[in-house]
Order: structure tokens, then C-alpha cells, then sequence
């Protein structure tokens, strides 16, 4: 996919004024919710993002996504958290460990978005280790994402946190080994086992 | 003037000149209600041969189908009466109208989060031709005459589909809960713009406060309206039915 954030064309419904206020109804609340889901994931999946800082995307000016400077009107920090808390329910996102603390009762300001979920990009993965062959051998986390081989795949540049989280689900399937290295994310290492 | 006859032989003459002026007044009705019958007989075969010939038209064609529709209304036919029926047979409309029902009721039902249950008829109409519109294209064209005589078949299963007019919109409600007049007077201000303010609400109708936030709480919580809170404007109610989502499909 080529599209820019500047030639990306919103749904309908993200010029619908009320759209950016939580609404105090909760059959309403509740189906915007979901109209809000709907938008983020198509937004992410076509520019290809995988992480939301709330406090940033919420900043005047930062996203079209949340603000639409066309009808004036921008989602505010506590509605996106409160969507991005339901998707997290859904299986439609989770919120980032603080990587310090590894406290889950971290102040929640970032989301990995699933348009994809991690299972999804591990069955992508492992049928495309077994398209290359890559059966047996190992390779590093930076390799699989930025590889020549990567290239032209959905998971090209794809974010480390992701991948690993995909990898993972390979590895408790038995179809690869995760070996942590001592440096940073990128040399983390995963052999393929055979089919 | 003549003076009237008088006496008894007069009386039994004209006793029998009655019975007689029954007699024939007798046979001409006989003679034109069998006319009539004969003449009933032709016009139904006729037009159940016209049925058959321009069946094809018919199920093709929404304003063909209307007129026709239009026409055996008028002598008292009705097409849609059964499913299993002559006409139904003859020109396949049971299964027309059972099946466009059914498609009318999903898309009110799937999109009654967002609009409360009230959705336009255009609105409709460009949905059921999206649901359609995957078929070939030999599928017949829908009209809002067609939608509407779909929601007519409805009404024995007490499904609570009834349509509004609203200004000038037709709309579809599918919630059985009736709208108050408050209500339906706020849509209909809100016809023009999508949506409405308080302000609006009191120049035009000159409801006290208590009144004007009891409709739109009503609203709100019929889902029928949306809130809209922007700093440095009036607090707008949306109301979703008006507003044009393009070709958007929000469908779940």
C-alpha cells in the first residue's frame, strides 16, 4: 500500500460532528465505540502503524485521525482512552508494559493497535519461512523485519514488539526457539523448526 | 293536471301493472348483474393475461410494478395478498416482497445503534441496492413504492415497522415505541440542518427550559439523537438519520 496520511480518505462518519463527544447514552456510547475502532484499525492497517502514545495522537494538530480540522473537532485524551481500553477487552489492542518497571499498572499511555492480531502474524510468518525456506535456520528479529527477503511482505518494518509478540506464538506452538540475546531487541535471535 | 283514477278495478289495474314493472325491473337487474359478471370474468382474464405477458416487465420494471400494483388495488385484486395465491404463482411476487422484507428489516435492525431504529428512506433504499447489488444484474430495480408495500406485508407479525413523514422525508421506524409529538417536532426542526440547539428549539416553538431538556434527554436516550460539545459553540443534537454517511458501509 502506497496511500499518505494527506491522501487517505477517512469514512463518512469521521465528519460527524458528535463523534468526537462521549456520548451519555450507552446503547449510543457503545456503537460509537465500535465506529471508533473500525476507523483506528483501517487508519493503522493502511499507513502501516503499529504503536498510539494517547497523549500524543491527542495533541491539536498531531493525527487527522483524531483531529479533524475540517469540522473542528478533536477526540479528547479520556474518550480515546476509554476506546482504546474497550479494544484492549476485544483483543483489538494492548496497552505497552513499561519496559522499566514491567509493571502492567503502568500509567497507560501507549497501545500496540492490532489490525492484525499477534496470532494472525504468526501464521503469516510461518508460511512465509516455509515459502524461503528458512526452515532450520536462525535469524535475528531485525533480520525477519528488515531483510531483503522481508521486503514486498506485510510484515516489512514491522514493529519489534509486534513481531516478537507473533515469534512468541510460534515458539509456544513449538515451531521456533526464541533465543534472547544480551543487547538490544534487534538481536534477538529464533530458529524454524522443519514443517 | 289530469285528476288521479279512482274506484276499485282501477286499484287491482294498477296492483298489476306493479307487479308487472317489478317483473321487468327484475329481469334488467339479473340480465346486468350477469352483464357485469361476464364483464368481471373478461377483465380478469385479461388481466391475468396482461400479468403473464408483462411479467417479465413487471418484476423488471418499479414503475410498471407500481401502476400495476396501483391498478389491481383499485378493482380489489391483491397481488400480495398470499404467498401462495394465483397471483403470487403467476408472477413469482411472494417470494419479490418476502425476500426485499426480510432485507429491509436486517438493515434497520444493523443500523439501529447508530440512528435509534428511524432511518431514511433514501438512506434504506441505497442500502437494500448495496445488499442487492452483488447479484446479477437481471436482479429487478427496488422503488420506495416497492419498500413500502414490503413493510405493509410486515404489519401481521406485529413487527412494529411503520413510516413517518417527517417534512419532507419519508422515514422507516423500526422501534414500536411511538414518537411524542415533542419528539417529532424536534426532528422536524431538525430536518433542514442535521441537527438542533436549545436556542433553536426556543425561537421556534417558545418552550419553556424544562420542556426543551426533557425532548432532547427523550431523544438522547432513544438513541435518536447524538451529543455534539464544542468549546465556544452551542451544544448541538445531532440527529443521525439526516445525516448523509455517503457509501460508507457501517454495517456490523
Amino acid at each position: 500500500m502506497q496511500s499518505e496520511s494527506n491522501s487517505y480518505k477517512f469514512p463518512a462518519i469521521h465528519d460527524f460532528p458528535p463523534l468526537y463527544t462521549r456520548q451519555p447514552t450507552e446503547s449510543t456510547w457503545q456503537n460509537q465505540v465500535k465506529e471508533w475502532e473500525r476507523i483506528i484499525l483501517a487508519y493503522y492497517r493502511s499507513q502501516r502503524l503499529y504503536r498510539l502514545n494517547l497523549v500524543e495522537a491527542t495533541v491539536p494538530g498531531a493525527s487527522p485521525l483524531f483531529d479533524n480540522t475540517k469540522i473542528k473537532r478533536r477526540l479528547s485524551l479520556e474518550t480515546l482512552e476509554e476506546i482504546v481500553n474497550e479494544m484492549v477487552r476485544k483483543g483489538l489492542a494492548e496497552w505497552v508494559t513499561d519496559s522499566n518497571t514491567g509493571s502492567k499498572s503502568a500509567a497507560r499511555t501507549q497501545a500496540l493497535i492490532y489490525w492484525r492480531k499477534p496470532e494472525e502474524w504468526s501464521s503469516l510468518l510461518w508460511n512465509w519461512i516455509n515459502e524461503q525456506g528458512f526452515n532450520n535456520s536462525i535469524m535475528t528479529v531485525y533480520e525477519i523485519a528488515n531483510g531483503e527477503a522481508a521486503e514486498g511482505t506485510d510484515f516489512y518494518e514491522m514493529d519489534t514488539t509486534v513481531l516478537i509478540k507473533a515469534l512468541e506464538v510460534l515458539s509456544a506452538n513449538g515451531n521456533a526457539q526464541i533465543f534472547t540475546g544480551t543487547g538490544d531487541v534487534d538481536s534477538i535471535g529464533v530458529k524454524f523448526f522443519g514443517t | 293536471m289530469r285528476r288521479r283514477a279512482v274506484g276499485i278495478a282501477n286499484a287491482e289495474n294498477r296492483k298489476a301493472l306493479d307487479r308487472k314493472f317489478q317483473e321487468i325491473g327484475d329481469n334488467i337487474a339479473a340480465r346486468e348483474i350477469q352483464q357485469l359478471h361476464d364483464q368481471l370474468d373478461t377483465f380478469k382474464t385479461n388481466l391475468q393475461e396482461f400479468a403473464r405477458k408483462y411479467r417479465k416487465d413487471i418484476r423488471r420494471d418499479p414503475t410498471f410494478r407500481m401502476h400495476f400494483q396501483q391498478m389491481c388495488t383499485k378493482i380489489g385484486v391483491d397481488p400480495l395478498a398470499s404467498n401462495k395465491g394465483f397471483w403470487a404463482d403467476l408472477l413469482g411476487f411472494g417470494d419479490f416482497y418476502f425476500e426485499l422484507s426480510v432485507q429491509i428489516t436486517e438493515i434497520c435492525i444493523a443500523t439501529r445503534p447508530q440512528n435509534g431504529g428511524l432511518i431514511e428512506m433514501g438512506e434504506l433504499k441505497r442500502r437494500i441496492k448495496v445488499k442487492r447489488g452483488d447479484r446479477k444484474s437481471s436482479q429487478p430495480e427496488i422503488s420506495e413504492d416497492d419498500i413500502v408495500r414490503s413493510i405493509k406485508t410486515l404489519k401481521p407479525l406485529s413487527s412494529g415497522f411503520e413510516i413517518l413523514t417527517i417534512g419532507n422525508r419519508k422515514m422507516v421506524r423500526s422501534v414500536p415505541k411511538e414518537l411524542d409529538t415533542d419528539q417529532s417536532s424536534l426532528l422536524l426542526l431538525a430536518q433542514a440542518t442535521g441537527y438542533m440547539t436549545k436556542g433553536m428549539i426556543e425561537t421556534e416553538f417558545k418552550w419553556h427550559e424544562g420542556r426543551i431538556l426533557q425532548a432532547l434527554d427523550n431523544l438522547l436516550q432513544d438513541g435518536l439523537a447524538w451529543l455534539d460539545l464544542s468549546p465556544g459553540e452551542e451544544d448541538k443534537y445531532w440527529i443521525p438519520s439526516f445525516y448523509d454517511f455517503g457509501d460508507n458501509e457501517n454495517t456490523v
